[in-house]
């Protein structure tokens, strides 16, 4: 295995492991999703194509692990677990509202159909253009782009029912 | 104008309008107060999507994901694949542990252990170790504490030292001569047997003790020789296991079990106060 080949699936692991935090929920199950897709990766490496995006291929390889796995548990997560909530060790009240906000946020993406969730992790939280997601996900354009709006608006309500946005709010401006 | 659609609005928040439709956008949310109170909403919803990720990209990596990038866990899944069907049948221990999992557990950690006796096992396990020498030996520390606890106490192929005084002996392997067995019994820790084990390339051996105190549950201690300098007392944890390991004038000591670190820390002074170790 070409070193460079592994340089570059080191370099993009921390995004992968987000990615995958988002998809799956906990910090073990993301972890194996991780693991899983890099060892798809080597053996596939010879399928990657020298000029496109290296994230974009990883991402597309933990998305597709990740959707066999949904089908063959036959199982989507109603609300992510808590484990890997851990922001911060400040017990100061307004570190702890923040803490219990980003905790909202991660339920609620948890509760989103899993291809709107795939959407919004990776347009909103990976910053990849809706072209990137779409190629990804293997649709058409237009269908990331209401995929995003239902699961923006979703979490939008989910939020603020929750007092999550208003909380993220007043903590802004109070800095 | 009508107002834009989600859709539109999104996009436009996202950058992916053209440049005609983003001027449209851009006009209308000057205009409409609701409408820029939504865009900012959404804005904000965004905002603390993000945030409530960016945690995980200053976490440290797993050995575990370097190895897999490295491709060394390929070689691992295979190697536990031929130690798994060697020791078939040759360690009723394994039965209903599940082996490969673990086995792959035991086999990313640098400090291999090693099984006596079979030729084809030994070479697996030497192949391992020279594929696997940089890896992290709490790993395997960890994974032999799980098949301890998985397998009981009570199946005596499980240690190459028996329990009893600590001075038992089992094919050409015995604890040795000058090693000192800590007595854990205040704690309601018997000694269960032993193992021998190499860490960072030295030979180690790793203790099993149980508990009737399910607060504490079953501890691993590991004793080893060490060439590396001392090391300060450091927790760490692998899943629900929390490490306690330290370095102390060319020994190397680990605990390993569910206790919490409190408990961890006060056997790890009691041991040090018994061996000198720290």
């Amino acid at each position: 295995m070409s070193p460079s080949f592994s340089d570059q699936l080191i370099a993009v692991l921390p995004r992968l492991r987000r990615f995958a935090r988002g998809l799956a929920g906990g910090v073990a199950d993301a972890d194996d999703l991780v693991q899983a897709a890099c060892e798809r990766a080597l053996a596939r490496a010879h399928q990657f194509q020298e000029g496109t995006r290296f994230d974009s291929w990883m991402f597309r390889i933990v998305q597709t692990i990740w959707i066999d796995q949904i089908r063959s548990r036959d199982v989507r997560r109603e609300g992510a677990e808590d484990e890997g909530l851990h922001v911060g060790t400040d017990e100061s009240v307004r570190r702890a509202e923040a803490r219990i906000a980003l905790g909202e946020v991660r339920v609620a993406l948890g509760q989103l159909p899993a291809e709107q969730r795939n959407a919004l992790l990776l347009v909103t939280v990976e910053g990849l253009s809706y072209k990137e997601a779409a190629e990804i996900a293997d649709v058409p354009v237009g269908t990331i782009m209401s995929r995003l709006a239902r699961a923006r608006v979703a979490l939008q309500a989910k939020l603020e029912a929750g007092g999550a946005l208003q909380r993220s709010v007043d903590d802004a401006e109070a800095e | 104008m009508p107002k834009p659609s989600d859709e539109t609005l999104i996009a436009y928040l996202d950058g992916e309008l053209d440049e005609n439709a983003r001027l449209e956008i851009a006009s209308l949310i000057e205009r409409d107060p609701d409408l820029r109170l939504r865009a900012q909403r959404l804005s904000e919803s965004a905002a603390l999507l993000r945030s409530a990720f960016d945690a995980v990209l200053r976490e440290p990596l797993p050995q575990r994901l370097i190895a897999a990038a490295r491709g060394e866990t390929q070689k691992v899944v295979s190697i536990a694949a031929r130690v798994k069907r060697t020791m078939a049948g040759q360690r009723r221990w394994w039965i209903g542990v599940p082996v490969a999992a673990s086995v792959v557990g035991l086999l990313v950690g640098g400090g291999l252990g090693y099984f006596a006796g079979d030729e084809q096992r030994s070479n697996a396990v030497r192949e391992a170790q020279a594929n696997l020498a940089s890896g992290s030996w709490l790993d395997n520390i960890a994974g032999y504490h799980k098949l301890f606890v998985a397998a009981g106490s009570n199946d005596t192929d499980l240690a190459d030292v028996p329990p009893g005084d600590g001075s038992g002996r089992k094919g050409s392997q015995k604890l040795p001569s000058d090693f000192r067995l800590p007595n854990l019994k205040p704690w309601g820790l018997e000694f269960q047997g032993a193992r021998f084990l190499i860490v960072e390339g030295r030979p180690a051996t790793q203790l099993f003790y149980t508990t009737d105190n399910k607060a504490l549950g079953p501890l691993t201690v590991v004793v080893g020789s060490s060439t590396k300098a001392d090391l300060a007392p450091t927790f760490d944890h692998r899943d629900d296991l929390n490490l306690l390991y330290w370095r102390h004038h060319g020994h190397a000591y680990a605990l390993v079990g569910t206790a919490n670190i409190g408990y961890l820390w006060n056997i790890a002074n009691d041991i040090g106060w018994q061996l000198d170790a720290i």
